[in-house]
């Protein structure tokens, strides 16, 4: 279920000032990633130009793009789950009332939430260890830890939406 | 408990969680993370997390998911589905039904700068829907054609569903691409096909529209030049190993932003394609976690090669074991995206198929072959009930249409999905020959 007109709809997130701001986090996260994703393309783009046209193709455009590619790819989550964009299967609760299903989808919540938060403490230990290690990338010899931050912020605003969308389905959906 | 017994306890519970509207990616990864420490205990469960996911998101190939989602996503907002209905209109409008067939014409060529059905069957139906209900065509004709049309979106390379399939099997992402152009153009032939059939057995559910002059075509044409040499370029290079898929999908999403602020995108449209690449990125993304955990669990059970080795054994025909996976897939299709399915079968199924023995097809070709088909019939789940994404979509438009006039309108295009999938099933040189062709 990608990108769709029908998914998008205007979010619990705005009834309340938590659910505001970290709307606006997501989304500043959102576009913070849009813009690393056009940088890499730019860069790819530009590397096979500089090989095609110039023979001179530009060093270490591989690796910088899958550097690049986890910062941007992790800093879309918190923004899919405030806009309820991660895909459910609905089949089975189709008849359930409205209250159950605000209760399910709230647990489901914490659970994202709950797995977003260890991923995040485990990459940060993750970071720990390839700085002691002192690991850099091929060519450019970029230190891979900095590649491990956006994602550990990434992940962390993730959990706390998680949370905060389990609360929203409880505090608003649930009696409505 | 052996390996195996808890790869499916793990795989059972997982299920149960689905059913119970977790999401399919947290649900994935706690089956992952349960079984993967009742197997090997939680010290090495927690020191693989500390990579893994940098391992996942850092991936080269997997850049190419963004990109495509962004270019697919400049091409709605740069109004150049407008441009390719307006020119496939201008050729073949005047037929009987012909105003449907230019909207699944117009999908293909959609299909081709996009690699998402869903928003090729919402740009095109946005473009195309409105047309069709002005010339008087039948609505469940018009939505089952637009519906059907936008799983061209993802049949007709570049294909996210494809690229994903390749990065699991470690296969070339070119190749696969390459394999799946004739297959959709059956695909978009096949549905073109089907309205022929439709306006012949009721003539008043597709009126032919007005003839175009030669200058409103050579107009129509000028209009899509660009995007066509976007393709050729892009896919052409890749194939030609001019340039890899991620730096393919680079220059491709860079020429069609260009093309959009041509005609006229401005920051408000690029803010929109972005964010509209990251909700459906950031969907994609954390469903991939969830299976690479998910992956991690069921390669220490050991589960997938048991499964394979007895498949092996018990002596069925391969077409049966095949038909039975495909069986399953039309099934799961019915509750489940097809991403989703995608990530959750292909690691259990892949070395089952790769067992077995289908018109003695070399390992590489078999793993094409198998990859074609399973694209074919995981995107029939977006037309069919109970969740047709894709119909959903074109309700959603236009909103008079009810849902089961829709799903009625489809049922003649799912006969030529069927019967595109018994072609490719047994003649697996209609995915290989291009690529043999170009290797």
């Amino acid at each position: 279920m990608q990108d769709t007109p029908t998914t998008i709809q205007a979010g619990l997130w705005s009834r309340d000032a938590i659910g505001r701001a970290l709307y606006g986090i997501s989304l500043a996260l959102a576009l913070a990633g849009g813009l690393i994703l056009l940088a890499l393309i730019g860069l790819s783009a530009w590397s096979v130009a500089g090989r095609w046209l110039a023979d001179a193709p530009l060093q270490g455009d591989f690796e910088l793009v899958q550097l690049g590619c986890a910062a941007c790819v992790s800093a879309f989550l918190p923004l899919c789950q405030m806009e309820k964009g991660h895909v459910i299967v609905d089949f089975f609760t189709l008849k359930a009332g409205p209250g159950t299903r605000a209760v399910l989808d709230a647990v489901g919540n914490v659970l994202l939430g709950g797995v977003s938060a260890v991923v995040a403490w485990r990459l940060a230990l993750g970071m720990a260890s390839v700085r002691e290690a002192g690991e850099t990338s091929m060519i450019l010899d970029l230190p891979i830890w900095m590649a491990y931050a956006p994602m550990i912020l990434s992940f962390a605003v993730l959990a706390l939406a998680g949370l905060y969308t389990a609360w929203a389905e409880l505090a608003y959906r649930r009696s409505a | 408990m052996s390996g195996v017994e808890i790869g499916a306890t793990g795989i059972v519970a997982m299920l149960g969680l689905l059913a119970l509207r977790v999401p399919i990616a947290v649900a994935m990864a706690l089956a992952g993370i349960g079984g993967y420490a009742a197997i090997a205990g939680w010290a090495p469960l927690l020191n693989h997390l500390k990579s893994a996911p940098f391992g996942r998101y850092s991936n080269y190939d997997l850049s190419v998911v963004p990109m495509f989602l962004l270019m697919g996503n400049l091409a709605s907002h740069g109004g150049l589905s407008a441009a390719l209905f307006g020119a496939t209109r201008a050729f073949i409008g005047h037929l009987r039904g012909g105003i449907a067939m230019a909207a699944v014409g117009a999908c293909a060529a959609f299909g081709a700068i996009c690699g998402s059905s869903l928003a090729t069957a919402a740009t095109m139906g946005q473009v195309a829907l409105p047309e069709l209900r002005k010339a008087n065509y039948d609505p469940g004709l018009a939505a089952g054609a637009l519906a059907a049309g936008g799983t061209l979106g993802i049949l007709i390379p570049p294909s996210i569903v494809l690229a994903i399939y390749a990065i699991l099997t470690e296969q070339n992402i070119a190749k696969l691409f390459t394999a799946a152009f004739v297959p959709g153009l059956i695909a978009t032939a096949g549905y073109m096909v089907v309205i022929a059939v439709v306006v012949r057995l009721r003539p008043d559910a597709g009126p032919a529209g007005p003839r175009s002059s030669g200058a409103e075509k050579l107009r129509a044409l000028w209009n899509v030049w660009p995007i066509v040499v976007i393709f050729v370029v892009m896919l052409g290079g890749m194939y030609g190993g001019v340039f890899s898929a991620t730096e393919g999908a680079a220059i491709g999403t860079a020429a069609t932003l260009v093309l959009a602020l041509f005609k006229g995108m401005r920051w408000r449209g690029l803010k929109d394609s972005l964010v509209g690449t990251a909700r459906a990125t950031g969907m994609i993304f954390l469903i991939l976690l969830g299976a690479d955990i998910l992956n991690a669990f069921l390669a220490l059970s050991q589960l997938p090669v048991e499964l394979s080795t007895w498949v092996q054994n018990s002596g069925w025909p391969p077409l049966v074991v095949l038909a039975a996976v495909i069986v399953l897939y039309v099934v799961l299709g019915c509750v489940m995206d097809s991403l989703s399915m995608i990530l959750l079968t292909v690691p259990i199924f892949f070395p089952m198929i790769m067992g077995l023995d289908f018109w003695g097809l070399a390992g590489p070709d078999k793993a094409i072959w198998f990859g074609i088909l399973a694209l074919m019939v995981v995107e029939i789940g977006l037309i069919t009930p109970p969740v047709g994404m894709n119909v959903y979509i074109i309700t959603a438009i236009a909103r008079d249409i009810p849902m089961g006039r829709a799903f009625r309108g489809v049922a003649p295009f799912l006969v030529s999905d069927a019967v595109r999938v018994i072609l490719l099933v047994l003649f697996p040189s209609l995915s290989l020959w291009l690529v043999r062709l170009m290797g």
